[in-house]
């Protein structure tokens, strides 16, 4: 769940919170692992349904250069968290795509 | 939120076997009900508090509404509330004014509609705003289409990024008709903001559903359409209620039927008249009348009649207007439709109202009441209530008005016809400023205005806080009047209502000029008259003339001052507007007077003396006092040209006598 949250600590509330609706939705008090799968599914499919193909050629830019640049495109995807902005230890920013929209990239490779 | 493949199990089993406390729910899609998404935002909703709020897909309406219904049943006794967004009224809190006051703070479910048709600065604003929604504790569900799922991720990413979730009840086929059909009510329900906000989204939502059927009958559609355009009409979306009853009048010509086509052409004359359009809804009406007769429909061709009385009246045409209203009276008593029989007697009451025949109106009032009374029509008696208060405010008999409008307000607030009771609670407010009682107006305003508020009746709201302004005039406190007015004016440009614009920013023009704040009042003056002059308003343009001339005055410019007040008066005069009339000598009184025009100004102060005298102005001891001042500062003068004369005699040798 760690990973798929990108280390967005927001995001990984949102997947415990909805993991736990699917645990509750089936009855159970607990949640388990089908549950978190499935809550991270969920946040796939919000990426899909948000990005569209104009969207997927910024991120595979960025995910092969991992720079930041500031135009509009760039700014909308780091709004919707599909673009992820990270810092490294001397300070300097770089970016890469959030790791569920790498697999929908992989997915979308020639 | 993914769709579960499953087979359709029984709702109620599946359900029950995982939350024992759900009750069996109502009908629900049968592929709605097998998915885990159903039960999960049942789950969701049950555990929310401040700041969860979730999006729920749909791509038909039909399926939206099983959905909701199923939801708020399942969901009791947790209240549900509905709201749905339009360009009319995009602003995404507004469902909070809705609620009862103490509700606010209470746990309830609120389920959000048609965003998508709302304007495309609704996800922005929504974005900014979210903070808001946190401050309550009420769990939200924003039904969404997938294209407006895109919109909120991209334009409200940070509204998006707080979702508590994302449900899908989206279905591969549209809903067949069969299961369309039982939605739609034979009537329209117009008693209640909520029921018709629902009937209009579904409705236009089945609309968009069977689009491109092909086995959809196309009267059921023109129904759809005629249904749509008279909810519309209902809750001010004009433009919209004028494209369906255009598309319903083109489905009846096209099948050749007569009902729906004079039911068509009968709504486009009301949204004609709606737009202050009354030749065109002159002629709708005309042309419908002979529809309902040709079919033998006495009842349409009675409404028609009476339609068009009210276009008379809103053309002041009363002597016409009297003879439709006398004119459908017996028809609706023929067929035995005493409440159409009281309408048309009311109406008349009306005319005589605007008549100033206030003795024949209350006559006419007296005769409706029992009527509405017999058939148990509350709201009509209620009406005729309030309607003699207001022949009473007419009369100057405030104490009986006051007391007609406390008989009727309890009657509004058992019905729940709460645009009647705030219509009361105005009309007493507007009662005490008569009496110059203006902390009892300013209570009775402030109570009015959020009940206009929350049955979504924006130009009440408007003139609720015009009247506030009014009163902090009369209590000096300029910056609330400038605050009120400011407030009430884009309500009144939002609603198309330029007159009430107009009024509110001439009302601006008169506080600046008791701040002394001349530029902005000429701005302002400036600003308004042209708004009048479109619209001809002739009175409000006279005004204007009036304040301009008021700021020239206070700036000494008397020629300017004296032509503006000369114009206004002769307005005042031909329009035998009396007070108004008074008012512009004594002021063009003032200005001669600056201009040391001593006789000219005798003259003015005389004339206007003997108006406020003639019509018992309280103005008439103000005039007394200019005349008596005139006089006053006009001795000294005597007494120098005496003493001048004097001096000159002597130097000439003569003797005074």
């Amino acid at each position: 769940m760690i990973g798929a949250s990108g280390g967005l600590v927001r995001t990984l509330i949102g997947l415990t919170q909805f993991s736990a609706v699917n645990a509750l939705g089936r009855g159970a008090r607990r949640i388990e692992e089908p549950d978190v799968a499935r809550a991270i599914v969920e946040l796939r499919n919000d990426f899909v349904a948000a990005l569209n193909s104009e969207d997927y050629s910024i991120l595979a830019a960025r995910h092969a250069d991992k720079r930041l640049s500031n135009n509009s495109g760039v700014h909308e995807l780091l709004q919707s968290l599909a673009l992820l902005q990270y810092e490294d230890d001397d300070g300097d920013a770089w970016c890469d795509v959030h790791p569920l929209v790498e697999l929908l990239l992989q997915e979308r490779a020639p | 939120m993914t769709t579960a493949a499953a087979a359709p199990a029984s709702l109620s089993t599946d359900v029950r076997g995982r939350e024992p406390q759900l009750a069996a729910p109502p009908n629900v899609w049968p592929e709605i009900a097998a998915r885990d998404d159903f039960t999960n935002l049942l789950v969701l909703l049950r555990h929310a508090r401040e700041g969860c709020w979730a999006f729920a897909l749909y791509n038909h309406a039909a399926v939206r509404e099983q959905v909701v219904q199923a939801l708020t049943t399942l969901l009791a006794p947790l209240p549900v509330y509905q709201w749905t967004y339009s360009p009319h009224d995009p602003f995404p809190y507004s469902y909070l004014a809705r609620m009862p006051e103490a509700a606010r703070s209470e746990r309830a479910i609120i389920l959000l509609f048609d965003f998508e048709r709302a304007g495309a600065e609704i996800w922005k604003t929504l974005d900014y705003n979210r903070e808001l929604f946190s401050a309550h504790p009420h769990g939200l569900v924003f039904w969404v289409t997938p294209p407006g799922r895109g919109q909120a991720a991209r334009q409200a990413p940070h509204f998006w990024a707080q979702r508590s979730g994302v449900f899908d009840f989206t279905v591969e086929s549209p809903p067949a008709l069969e299961r369309v059909q039982p939605m739609v009510r034979w009537d329209i329900s117009i008693d209640n903001l909520d029921e018709t906000q629902r009937q209009l989204r579904l409705y236009q939502g089945l609309l968009e559903d069977l689009a491109g059927q092909a086995d959809v009958p196309a009267l059921f559609l023109g129904d759809l359409h005629l249904k749509v355009a008279r909810l519309a009409y209902y809750v001010d979306q004009v433009p919209l209620a004028r494209q369906h009853a255009q598309a319903a009048r083109d489905i009846a010509v096209e099948q050749d039927a007569a009902r729906l086509r004079a039911d068509s052409i009968q709504a486009l004359g009301d949204v004609h008249g709606r737009l202050d359009e009354y030749a065109e809804a002159r002629a709708r009406y005309a042309e419908a009348q002979p529809i309902y007769r040709a079919m033998g429909d006495r009842l349409g061709e009675a409404n028609c009649i009476r339609a068009l009385g009210d276009v008379h009246v809103q053309l002041a045409e009363y002597a016409e207007a009297r003879a439709r209203y006398e004119e459908a009276q017996p028809i609706y008593r023929a067929i035995g439709d005493r409440l159409g029989e009281a309408n048309c007697i009311r109406a008349l009451g009306d005319v005589h109202v605007m008549l100033a025949e206030y003795a024949e109106a209350r006559a006419r009032y007296a005769e409706a009441q029992p009527i509405y009374r017999a058939i148990g029509a509350r709201l009509g008696e209620a009406n005729c209530i309030k309607a003699l208060g207001d022949v009473h405010v007419q009369l100057d008999e405030y104490a009986e008005a006051r007391a007609r409008y406390e008989e009727a307000q309890p009657i509004y607030r058992a019905i729940g016809a709460r645009l009647g009771e705030a219509n009361c609670i105005r009309a007493l407010g507007d009662v005490h400023v008569q009496l110059s009682e203006y902390a009892e107006a300013r209570a009775r305003y402030a109570e009015a205005q959020p009940i206009y508020r929350a049955i979504g009746d924006r130009l009440g709201e408007a003139n609720c806080i015009q009247a506030l302004g009014d009163v902090h005039v009369q209590l000096s406190e300029y910056a609330e009047a400038l605050a009120r007015y400011a407030e009430a004016q884009p309500i009144h440009r939002a609603m198309g209502d330029r007159l009430g614009e107009a009024n509110c920013i001439q009302a601006l023009g008169d506080v600046h000029v008791s701040l002394a704040e001349y530029a902005e009042a000429r701005a302002r003056y400036a600003e308004a008259q042209p708004i009048y002059r479109a619209i001809g308003a002739r009175l409000g343009e006279a005004n204007c003339d009036f304040g301009l001339a008021d700021v020239d005055r206070f700036e000494k410019s008397w020629a300017a001052a004296a032509v503006g007040y000369e114009r206004a008066l002769a307005f005042y005069r031909s329009a035998g507007v009396a007070f108004n009339t008074a008012l512009a000598l004594q002021r063009l009184g003032y200005t001669a007077r600056g201009a040391g025009d001593i006789g000219q100004a005798r003259r003015y102060f005389g004339e206007a003396l003997d108006i406020f005298q003639r019509i018992g102005s309280p103005l008439t001891a103000s005039a007394q006092r200019d005349l008596e001042a005139l006089d006053a500062d006009t001795q000294p003068a005597r007494h120098r040209s005496l003493v001048t004369l004097l001096r000159e005699r002597l130097a000439s040798g003569r003797r005074t006598p």
